[in-house]
């Protein structure tokens, strides 16, 4: 089902699309501007 | 295919406009709400993360006429003397904002006056500490945990630093921010402004989108913490001291011959239990080989004096001199100690700065608290000459 | 002073400047591999940090090591080289882990543990006869391969080595490579910037570290959850960039709250990781204990095998109790899944509606329990 929709909005539609990656850039910046020093991700925490 | 890339990329062309029209139409949001919160009066208490490695509140500071009081640990001296109930006060009745915490010496000092100009009658003071010549250099991690990204990026972007200055700064903190830790894009920045050669000309120029696009994310969080500090912080009524300082010196001494009382260093009880006591035989001397003005500080120190200069500061240098009684047991002498504050003054008065010397009172029971930090009369005697330097 | 690989914003930016002229190479139908092993370098350098004199010299001698190793085992096929040989290469990793325990840190350099996968795993392949030709070019870019350095996923050497050399076909590099690639990034950037980052800094990181039942429990689900976004997020970005550079790194992750049961939870998380344990490891492990007639029925060599090779994997992760017990409690939960799915009771239950909606909700606290032992927070 989410195939579906993401072929039909963001195959056909330039404007969609960059609105769709618009909303992702500005998620991904206001968690950053939410977000304190000092978490450091599981992933990095060993070799 | 041509036409698809060029549908990809318009995509792309239209997520850059949309989002920098929405942060842009954020960024005037947050400034009318700071607007409206410009004149809510609140504590500005050393220790404040968001103001003290932020760029906003120290503007607004410097912009309200403020009194500035930089310094590190002695800030937070568990005396009723600290300088948080001496200012504002009869004589000098500006509200305080109290910055700086351990570690945070003439490197960090003179970026932060670098990044903030002053206006002509800023009234700023600075405490500086003997503990800072020690070791030859600064702690790194408490100079990562002091530092502060947004005041660097800033000192690089004012056009009034030469950039002697500039390479300088950017070569301590390549050396400084290195290892392990999270500030690996700010080291990196730093690294490639050490100097001139192909590989950092070529380095900058590359990254030179990246940087300045987290220059702009950083004023924005600065900006977004600012508001949410003074939108949350309790107001607080403006109250002026009256303050007999004659009076308020025997109550200090009263204070302190309560508190040191398992001593004879004249420091309180519970530190001399922590920090002195169990190890004292092992002190004895064993700082007799410190070199004092061989420290890295020393130079940080001039670059300090050279950034207040440039950005129009008129600091009043406290320099700080220590328990007497304790460093001479270390092995610090007197003539060590007295050669350090000669030099900061020769240093200070080279650039027209006025100072407030404190070496008479090394001797002088409850001047300093423990140590190292001022104390009950230590402040007080501070308190009052600031007072009275800024007050005429 | 180092970068750190898809955990702030400068090597996505850094990756994405580098990865431009291998996109360009893709259109054209031309091989990345070159391009890819240059590229290596300056990435290297940067993610290893002030750890690259280890990486050079461990990681260097590890590939001469294996060098020899194949000359040596093409000769005589002796079954002592063979051993041998894994012996001294899990040495390092073996040193690197006792070292974190007490606090010191020795050879290490990032990603160590999981290059250690991509070496033992040729060595096993050499030994099996499906490595005919070392070339030395391909098998430095496949223990190398930046985009995976840090944290995986574990590829396949026998898998990589045709595809790396491939020269794909432009229009089939876009639909194939570049596109799905594209996605699997700006998902990861969304689930590791945004998800994980919201749960840790309004949820998790507000937790007390004061143990109690109510506060591990509350824990439990925050960790499990942060996890899954932040390393799902990175594997993401990690193949995304892979798929980029014309290879196709295995997916690590497949919607694993889905799962009805551990063994079902192990194919859909971590993938690389239990596929690698398992054809190397629980396989050889249940041939051996049935050959040699230690365990006369099948279903207990293959209990007694994820016992084992599970235990193992808590190993792998550091030298700590909360990682052998994680070790233990995963192996046992194999277990225990194995003996439930071949018992009458399943074969009942499974008929019965919304069986798979309950079996969803109990599995996720098998598993959210296992992560909890994993994360440290009942020990620390």
């Amino acid at each position: 089902m989410w195939e579906k929709i993401s072929q039909s909005i963001l195959v056909n539609n330039f404007v969609l699309r960059g609105l769709v990656l618009a909303a992702i850039f500005l998620a991904i910046i206001f968690t950053y501007l939410e977000t304190q020093e000092g978490n450091i991700s599981f992933v990095y925490n060993n070799f | 295919m041509v036409r698809k890339i060029a549908s990809y990329l318009g995509s792309l062309l239209i997520a850059i406009l949309v989002t920098v029209g929405v942060l842009s139409a954020y960024s005037h949001w947050l400034d009318q709400q700071l607007a409206l919160l410009e004149h809510k009066r609140v504590v500005l208490d050393n220790g404040n993360r968001t103001k003290d490695q932020g760029l906003y509140l120290l503007q607004r500071s410097v912009r309200q006429g403020d009194f500035i009081l930089v310094g590190t640990s002695e800030l937070s001296s568990p005396v009723p003397q600290n300088p948080k109930n001496i200012f504002p006060n009869q004589e000098l009745s500006l509200p305080i904002n109290m910055v700086g915490r351990a570690y945070k010496q003439s490197l960090l000092d003179g970026i932060m006056l670098g990044a903030i100009p002053a206006s002509d009658n800023t009234k700023m003071a600075m405490v500086v500490s003997m503990q800072w010549f020690f070791g030859g250099d600064i702690d790194k991690k408490g100079t990562q945990s002091n530092f502060s990204e947004i005041q660097y990026y800033a000192f690089m972007h004012n056009d009034a630093i030469p950039t002697e200055s500039k390479q300088y700064a950017s070569e301590r903190l390549a050396k400084l921010l290195s290892g392990e830790g999270q500030v690996g894009a700010a080291c990196l920045y730093a690294k490639l402004h050490s100097s001139d050669n192909v590989i950092n000309v070529l380095g900058r120029s590359v990254l030179y989108p990246f940087y300045e696009g987290k220059y702009q994310l950083l004023l924005l969080k600065d900006k977004y913490n600012a508001y949410k500090f003074l939108r949350d912080a309790e107001e607080i009524d403006y109250e002026v001291k009256n303050l007999d300082w004659q009076q308020e010196q025997s109550k200090a001494t009263a204070m302190g011959k309560e508190k040191c009382t398992n001593n004879s260093l004249y420091v309180y009880d519970e530190y001399y239990d922590k920090y002195i006591v169990q190890d004292w035989e092992k002190l004895e001397d064993d700082m007799s080989k410190e070199k004092l003005l061989d420290s890295k500080e020393t130079d940080d120190y001039k670059f300090f004096l050279n950034m207040a200069v440039i950005n129009n500061y008129k600091p009043y240098m406290i320099f700080m001199s220590a328990n007497g009684w304790y460093y001479d047991y270390r092995g610090i002498t007197k003539n060590t100690r007295y050669k350090l504050y000669d030099w900061l003054e020769h240093e200070t008065t080279a650039k027209g700065f006025s100072y407030l010397d404190t070496r008479a009172y090394e001797y002088e029971p409850y001047f300093y608290c423990d140590v190292m930090h001022l104390g009950w009369k230590g402040w007080l005697y501070v308190g009052e000459n600031i007072s009275k330097h800024f007050g005429k | 002073m180092s970068i750190v690989e898809y955990g702030d914003f400068l090597a996505l930016y850094i990756f994405g400047i580098l990865l431009l002229p291998a996109v360009v190479l893709g259109c054209l139908g031309k091989r990345i591999k070159w391009y890819g092993m240059v590229v290596s370098i300056p990435v290297l350098y940067l993610l290893m940090g002030d750890r690259l004199k280890y990486f050079l010299l461990v990681a260097g001698t590890m590939v001469l090591v294996l060098f020899i190793y194949y000359r040596a085992y093409s000769k005589w096929k002796n079954k002592w080289i063979y051993y041998g040989t894994l012996a001294l290469l899990i040495l390092p990793v073996v040193e690197v882990k006792s070292a974190e325990l007490v606090h010191i840190k020795s050879w290490a350099f990032l990603g160590i543990s999981y290059f250690g996968f991509r070496i033992w795993q040729l060595v096993i392949e050499i030994h099996d006869g499906h490595i005919k030709e070392f070339k030395l070019a391909d098998i430095l870019y496949f223990v190398t391969f930046f985009p995976s350095v840090s944290s995986g996923p574990i590829d396949r050497y026998r898998r990589f080595q045709p595809e790396c050399n491939e020269a794909i076909e432009g229009g089939t590099y876009v639909s194939k490579y570049l596109k799905p690639g594209a996605k699997k990034i700006l998902l990861g950037m969304i689930y590791k910037f945004c998800f994980a980052d919201l749960i840790n800094q309004f949820w998790m990181s507000r937790i007390t570290h004061e143990v109690t039942i109510a506060s591990s429990v509350e824990y439990m689900y925050a960790y499990t959850l942060y996890l899954f976004f932040d390393f799902a997020g990175y594997s993401l970005m990690a193949v995304g960039t892979g798929y980029i550079l014309g290879i196709t790194l295995p997916d690590n992750f497949n919607k694993p709250f889905l799962a009805r049961n551990m063994k079902e939870f192990w194919d859909r998380w971590h993938i690389s990781l239990s596929k690698w344990f398992g054809d190397y490891l629980f396989s050889r492990v249940v041939l051996n204990l049935m050959r040699n007639k230690i365990v006369k029925q099948q279903k207990y060599a293959v209990r007694a095998g994820y016992m084992i090779t599970m235990f193992t994997m808590g190993l792998w992760h550091g030298f700590t109790v909360y990682y052998l017990l994680y070790g233990l409690y995963e192996g046992l939960m194999l277990a225990l899944s194995d003996m439930y799915i071949k018992s009458k009771a399943y074969r009942s239950h499974i008929k019965k509606p919304g069986y798979d909606w309950v079996s969803r909700a109990i599995c996720f606290h098998v598993i959210a329990f296992g992560m909890l032992l994993f994360s440290g927070y009942l020990f620390v």
